[in-house]
């Protein structure tokens, strides 16, 4: 478990030209780009590798699914990808812009633009109505309360619980709320969905309705997803399926057409 | 299936012809299976030999199952006998048992890859327990991506479809889970092994403890840019590297 890449290996393969190739006609489909992210974390006193050279695109409409054992780093990589965490080492590329490029302004309006974040529960305030929940970033952002409620109601319309506005999370069931949650994750000009283990607190059917939800935001809006799970039910729904192991990604293909 | 069960139940809300009793049982579970029509004969005359049916129509002038395959409409209809309404109910009261486990073939192909590990198979090759299990991996996921987009296309009202499909997505959801636990069982016990017998077994250790098979050396990254070309491939640098590490020292 303390195998140690080779550097001149690594230097040796950096072949420019396949970059380029790609780089060219898919540059406006990928809206997530993640570049050899090496990540450690503390582990007792010594400090233990998680990710070690990770690679991964994310196409617009494209969901992918990471998959991995307790502890393999998905977390980790998750909260890299939406810009939450600095990797020690890599590029996070986010709609073309490398996320620690930017200063701590841009990032943070890169992120509200851009991504959203789910966890596997407590995403809304209890405090809040599920539509001013929604509304929240937006408002956060400026957006005047009205436009904000506007475009609150317009997302929880694309996730078929609009008739829900007005309640209170705590009425809600799991799967409504994780509804809600992936409504405000997704609200306004929001294209990419990052989401640690959505449904890892929900029954089946429940678990189903927010895969349905998710998969018809790739399909109709186009949203790139990168989506945690341990649930094999839940990889079924991705059109890729990625394993992190010993800190790298090994890659199992859907096949083409849906 | 149970062809014979299922055409016993079908016939509890009236008589039916052949032919119906295919498309029907069919349709009506799902139509994730195809039933042979000759099946649905057989079956049938062995129903009605047994009592559980009873013929009522036209047959086929030349008899029976020759009728119904030469051609013109068959005018037989099939209709319950009183021992087939209590066979019929009989079946669905009684839980299914699993009196002994089905023989799965990969269960065996497992259980024989874990205690021929590293053996040199007769290609040449040698078997790896790992190897077969990402194989399996990806194969099984990718069997899994089918039957969800075919949940994702059913009417929503369509419940045998979705019954029949919920169960094939159980059945290989339980695959995936299996496999994944099978591996964190090898790399464990292989770990315990390695710990115990020393440093006497580090050639086995090292490449197949860190084979991350599946990806690179598998071809799995080939054929993703095969299907879906409009997505770059990451940089490949630490793929290599990666490849290199998992079969260069062995």
């Amino acid at each position: 478990m303390t195998e140690v890449i080779d550097p001149i290996d690594r230097g040796a393969d950096a072949a420019p030209d396949d970059d380029a190739q790609h780089d060219d006609q898919a540059a406006q489909r990928v809206v997530l780009r993640l570049v050899d992210i090496a990540q450690s974390v503390r582990d007792g006193r010594q400090r233990r590798t998680v990710l070690d050279g990770v690679d991964l695109d994310v196409a617009t409409g494209e969901m992918v699914v990471l998959m991995g054992p307790s502890g393999s780093g998905k977390t980790t990589l998750l909260r890299i990808a939406a810009g939450i965490d600095r990797p020690e080492r890599g590029m996070p590329v986010v709609d073309g812009e490398h996320l620690w490029v930017l200063n701590a302004t841009q990032l943070a309006e890169l992120r509200r633009r851009s991504i959203g974040y789910v966890e596997q529960r407590w995403n809304l305030l209890d405090s809040l109505r599920l539509v001013e929940n929604v509304a929240l970033p937006l408002e956060l952002d400026g957006t005047s309360a009205r436009e904000a409620t506007r475009d609150a109601m317009a997302a929880l319309e694309d996730v078929g619980i609009v008739e829900l506005a007005r309640q209170f999370p705590s009425s809600l069931s799991g799967g409504e709320q994780q509804r809600g949650a992936i409504a405000r994750a997704l609200v306004g000009t929001r294209h990419l969905l990052v989401a640690d283990e959505p449904t890892g607190a929900l029954d089946a059917m429940s678990a189903e309705s927010v895969m349905r939800t998710i998969r018809r935001r790739c399909d109709t809006e186009g949203t790139a997803v990168l989506l945690a799970t341990h649930d094999p039910a839940v990889a079924g729904w991705a059109d890729r399926v990625v394993y992190l192991r010993d800190g790298v990604l090994s890659e199992h293909v859907a096949q083409a057409g849906r | 299936m149970s062809v014979r069960n299922g055409l016993l139940a079908l016939l509890t809300t009236g008589p039916r012809h052949g032919y119906e009793l295919k498309k029907e049982l069919e349709e009506r579970t799902g139509s994730l299976w195809e039933l042979n029509v000759g099946q649905v004969y057989t079956t049938l005359s062995r129903l009605e030999r047994d009592g559980l049916v009873e013929e009522q129509g036209t047959p086929g002038a030349v008899g029976a199952d020759e009728g119904a395959k030469s051609g013109g409409p068959d005018q037989r209809q099939y209709s319950l006998t009183a021992a087939g309404r209590n066979e019929v109910g009989e079946w669905f009261a009684a839980p299914r048992l699993r009196s002994a486990p089905d023989r799965d073939e990969l269960v065996i192909k497992l259980t024989l890859a874990a205690s021929l590990d590293g053996h040199v198979s007769a290609d040449g090759g040698r078997i790896d327990l790992d190897e077969i299990i990402d194989a399996q991996r990806a194969a099984t996921i990718e069997a899994l991506q089918t039957y969800t987009r075919l949940k994702a296309r059913a009417e929503g009202d369509d419940m045998a479809r979705l019954f029949a499909l919920d169960a094939v997505i159980a059945q290989i959801d339980g695959e995936l889970r299996w496999l994944d636990q099978c591996q964190q069982r090898h790399t464990a016990l292989r770990a315990t092994r390695a710990r115990s017998s020393g440093p006497s077994r580090p050639t086995r250790r090292t490449p197949a403890g860190r084979s991350p098979a599946p990806g690179p050396e598998t071809g799995a990254t080939g054929s993703r840019s095969a299907t879906t070309p409009a997505i770059p491939t990451p940089p490949p640098p630490p793929r290599r590297s990666i490849r290199n590490r998992g079969k260069g020292s062995t």
